[in-house]
């Protein structure tokens, strides 16, 4: 297989080359736009999970397309790796940037254009995903992915990320709304990927690099599909005596035929961390498990969907099924559903989240055992997942600072991951490898996989300067041992030098 | 004739509906073969292995004699392990390899320069099939009738209907990327494939996505694959997901305004567009097409045929707000699997695409190019018939038809047999204003004349040294790497370079 060249060694760091690395920044994007300095960088040393703490080396944040290509054609001529980032939400420790330049694209937050008759957007990578929803909505139009992050999240991380959300389960993840992308490369070309009109040919480089958790480049814009606003709108939520209860009414649900907008499973503990905080949205606390259900769609065929539903869940054994009365009590439903996550921060201090996805016909079974590894471990799993697709998040609430909760944490965490690859799933549905799950991705694919992975990062980026370190081993690597930009065991100098 | 055992209906039919066959007759370079559902190889004959690099303009023969090169030998690998095998041995040898699904489907003419051929039809069968989770794994070698039949049985069914029929294989259909009338509501074939295993061009298996329906781990190699040709690795085995079969499916017919009253059919068009239906397939015919699928009902006019689907409330709804559109006539569901087989024999087959809104422009574009062909055609009426078979519809179509998928804005072109010259001479080198222009079919010496290379771009040249690094698999099926050819095309105007 052919090799990348072997790049050359990074030139020695030094508090001067740091100096006028800064400095050069600065003469970019002006030089407060340039953050060197220890306490500025603290708050971008960690992304969505807590558990991570690396600090940049510099951050920069172009305001502007062209500054964003200048910012990397200055990186890539200095041969110095560099982190994109866009609000820093993620759940896989994608944006850390350990030792490296962070870009943050927070700045770009323009919505260049909509076009309603056609249901395309053009944005700028800045632009946060429930803006986007909120700025089309006169049009009757949104914006389909709705991660839980949603109004703090940017268009630029969820097609890095492949972004999900609960009503991924019948409108699809970004991969399906991203129509085309205009992304500059890590060596500083810029490149259109994708077609407006939808008929590319070709390699789907697109398809590649929505996903490619910004290890392929930045972009500068992205055209994304839009939806039409359904006409209506039923949310229900179904309360269980246990969560067997649950998972069986999910799946007759998807197997009648009825295709849900949603379909979101919480357990106990998390309903009780959600109601005992200010998200409280009035779910039964007694309830083992709650479901809750969207349906959206022309008005005249919603009723008999909503009555059909409601049944599958009666002969499931629902304790009751409460039909949301209007857009009020749906918003309220859904923030409990949202600020889950956030809900957990009360129990602790720290959260471990998961992301794992399994067929949904072993749904049931996964979850007894996930109850059997957390028993064993002793720790308390949450469990708040999107039924629908299989995809769950068991998410353990703990205090780091205790070594002994953090090793059972880990343990549990490990465990319950092995168990979802056991049962034929991924290890990742919508958050990403990142740093997080890399130790995971040889249980998933081959040596001859990840090397292909490997070997199609560096078509992209071929001295993998652009978040080096991420979503692939890079022991993985057949050609290529050393990694700038990656410390700790990795060495820092590349195969036979 | 029919070689095989059922021929797929391929599309949904409920219980009880005519499930006619849509059979397509090969098309000029590979020997007129009936197609079959099939997915037995026994007693296929050799097919000729592919084309000469750069054939001369009309030098191209008549479907039926094509015989094959004696330097070409075919190879049929039972399983992936077998092929790897080939592959390995064919990258140490640099010899290319011409990689086929079962052959019997989609012949686009793509010129491969290819010393060996290598058939997938042997890697057949269902591999696993979970109804509850609504995903099903197969080889790639699988006719998607057999799948359909699978999932039908267990109410479901599998969102591809290429244009064509379900005699092709899901590899084919995948590596093709063909899509078909359900892709503007249910998506192409990036958006159902799940998990894919390939055989790369240095010989090794990689097993790339999953078997769930919601997957990030890693780069997506899947989407690489799809569309591909093979050139990136020949698909041996793919998931994808299915949907329920709906409660009601309703097909209809509505005559649409005549096109000689200005902008009338673009101001319908525009009304259909902001009715409240959500179809799961919709296509505007030309008269000739509508006439041929007998929907014309004795007017010389455009028809729309819809299709709705849902619970009985939701169908019902949706056919009253159709109704206001003009008469409605319920069609039987076989009318998609025998519009998706209904082309000229023999001919060429491009599409015209634009954005939604733009579609009564690349229309009018379309139907006077239709125009022009049929008054260039200069093959002998009869010739499709000697060619044709029970259906009845490759006996009525014998000249230019022209249809639209009407969400994506794209505007199909099928072009009646003809002599190569007159064939280029009526196309023309470029496509024309403000719509792209892509070719599902053309005469082997006239892709590198009309077509773009698809892969001349720096990272779709990485990608495939990636992946093939000798060029072994299937070699120039997407173009020129370096750009050669396509006349008046830039090798730096390459779609990806800005």
């Amino acid at each position: 297989m052919s090799t990348p060249p072997p790049p050359p060694a990074p030139s020695p760091r030094t508090p001067e080359s740091d100096a006028r690395l800064a400095a050069d920044l600065g003469a970019i994007v002006g030089r407060r736009h340039v953050r060197s300095h220890g306490s500025e960088l603290v708050v971008y040393e960690s992304d969505g999970l807590p558990g991570y703490r690396l600090r940049p080396r510099l951050a920069v944040f172009p305001g502007t397309r062209e500054e964003v290509v200048a910012v990397v054609r200055l990186l890539a001529r200095e041969g110095v790796p560099f982190v994109p980032r866009g609000a820093g939400t993620g759940l896989s420790g994608g944006a850390l940037a350990d030792d490296v330049v962070l870009v943050g694209l927070n700045r770009l937050t323009r919505i260049l254009s909509v076009d309603a008759g056609n249901r395309l957007a053009v944005v700028e990578p800045g632009v946060v995903n429930a803006v986007l929803t909120r700025e089309t909505a006169a049009r009757s139009l949104h914006y389909a992915p709705d991660p839980s992050s949603q109004t703090a999240c940017t268009i630029g991380g969820n097609v890095a990320e492949n972004a999900g959300g609960p009503h991924c389960l019948k409108y699809g993840v970004t991969l399906n709304h991203v129509v085309a992308a205009t992304v500059v490369l890590p060596e500083g070309d810029v490149v259109t990927l994708g077609t407006t009109d939808g008929e590319s040919e070709g390699y789907d480089l697109l398809g590649a690099f929505v996903g490619s958790e910004g290890c392929f480049g930045i972009a500068l814009d992205v055209t994304v599909r839009l939806s039409p606003d359904p006409e209506a709108v039923r949310t229900l939520l179904a309360d269980f005596g246990s969560v067997h209860a649950a998972a069986t009414a999910v799946s007759g649900i998807i197997g009648c035929g009825i295709v849900p907008a949603a379909l979101e499973l919480m357990d106990a503990p998390t309903i009780r961390a959600v109601e005992a905080s200010v998200y409280a949205a009035g779910y039964p606390t007694d309830a083992a498990a709650v479901l809750l259900i969207e349906v959206d769609g022309l008005e005249a065929g919603l009723e008999s969907d909503v009555q059909r539903i409601a049944a599958i869940c009666g002969e499931a054994g629902a304790r009751a099924v409460r039909i949301a009365s209007d857009s009020a009590e749906r918003a309220r439903l859904w923030q409990g559903r949202k600020k889950a996550f956030g809900a957990m921060g009360r129990l602790a201090p720290h959260l471990v989240v998961q992301d794992a996805v399994v067929p949904r016909t072993l749904l049931p079974e996964v979850l007894d055992r996930i109850h059997e590894i957390a028993v064993k471990h002793d720790v308390m799993v949450c469990n708040v997942f999107h039924a629908g697709d299989g995809n769950l998040h068991p998410n353990i609430p703990y205090d780091a600072s205790d070594a002994g909760m953090r090793d059972r944490v880990e343990r549990a965490m490990s465990d319950i991951m092995h168990a979802c690859i056991e049962a034929g799933g991924t290890i990742t549905g919508e958050h990403g490898v990142g740093l997080d799950k890399l130790a995971y991705m040889p249980l998933l694919f081959s040596d001859a996989t990840l090397d292909a992975m490997c070997r199609l990062r560096s078509v992209w980026d071929p001295r993998m300067r652009s978040n080096p370190g991420k979503v692939v081993p890079v022991r993985s690597c057949r050609e290529w041992t050393g990694l700038a930009g990656v410390r700790g065991r990795e060495t820092l100098r590349p195969a036979g030098q | 004739m029919m070689t095989g055992a059922e021929g797929g209906g391929g599309t949904v039919p409920l219980g009880g509906a005519p499930r006619s066959v849509g059979v397509r007759t090969q098309s000029a370079g590979v020997g007129a073969q009936p197609v079959g559902a099939s997915p037995q190889p026994a007693g296929v004959p050799p097919q000729s292995a592919g084309h000469d690099v750069t054939p001369e303009l009309g030098t191209g023969r008549p479907p039926d004699d094509h015989p094959s090169p004696p330097s070409i030998s075919a190879a049929q690998p039972a399983d992936d392990a077998e092929l790897a095998r080939i592959v390995r041995e064919a990258a140490a040898s640099r010899t290319p390899l011409r990689i086929a699904g079962a052959g019997r489907w989609l012949d686009a003419g793509r010129p491969v320069a290819a010393a060996r051929r290598v058939g997938l039809h042997a890697l057949t069968g269902i591999v696993e099939y979970v109804p509850g989770d609504l995903t099903m794994t197969a080889r790639a070698g699988t006719p998607l009738a057999h799948l359909q039949d699978a999932a039908r049985a267990e109410g479901q069914f599998l969102p591809l209907d290429p244009w064509g029929d379900d005699a092709g294989t899901l590899g084919a259909t995948l590596a093709t990327a063909t899509a078909g009338p359900l892709a503007g509501a249910l998506g192409l074939p990036r958006d159902i494939v799940l998990g894919v295993s390939v055989v790369t061009g240095d010989g090794e298996i990689l097993r790339a996505g999953g078997r769930v329906v919601k997957n990030v781990a890693g780069f997506d190699l899947v989407r690489l694959m799809v569309g591909a040709w093979g050139t990136l690795g020949a698909i041996t085995q793919a998931t994808v997901r299915l949907r329920a079969l709906p409660e009601r499916d309703e097909t209809l017919s509505i005559a649409a305004p005549a096109e000689s009253a200005h902008d009338a059919l673009a101001i319908w068009l525009d009304r259909f567009r902001a009715a409240r239906v959500q179809p799961l397939a919709a296509e505007l015919l030309d008269p000739a097409l509508a006439r041929a699928l007998e929907v014309g009902d004795g007017h010389d006019r455009c028809a729309l045929l819809v299709r709705i689907a849902g619970n009985a409330d939701a169908v019902a709804a949706q056919r009253a707000v159709l109704a206001e559109l003009g008469d409605l006539v319920a069609r039987p569901a076989s009318i998609w699997t025998r519009l998706r087989a209904a082309e000229p024999a023999g001919g060429a087959v491009l599409r015209l695409a634009a954005l939604p809104t733009a579609l009564p422009h690349v229309w009018r574009t379309a139907r006077e190019l239709a125009e022009r062909a049929r008054d260039a055609a200069s093959g002998p009426a009869g010739h499709a018939v000697t060619h044709a078979t029970t259906h009845a519809v490759m006996n009525a179509v014998m000249n230019a038809v022209v249809h639209a998928t009407v969400a994506r804005g794209v505007v199909r072109v099928c072009l009646p047999a003809m002599d190569e010259r007159a064939l280029h001479a009526l196309l023309g080198d470029a496509a024309p204003e403000r719509m792209t222009r892509r070719f599902e079919r053309l005469p082997a010496a006239l892709w590198p004349r009309l077509a773009p290379s698809a892969v001349s771009g720096a990272l779709s040249r990485g990608v495939r040294r990636a992946f093939d690094p000798h060029a072994i698999l299937n070699p120039g099926i997407l173009g020129a790497e370096d750009g050669r050819g396509a006349h008046g095309a830039n090798p730096r105007s390459a779609p990806e370079l800005t």
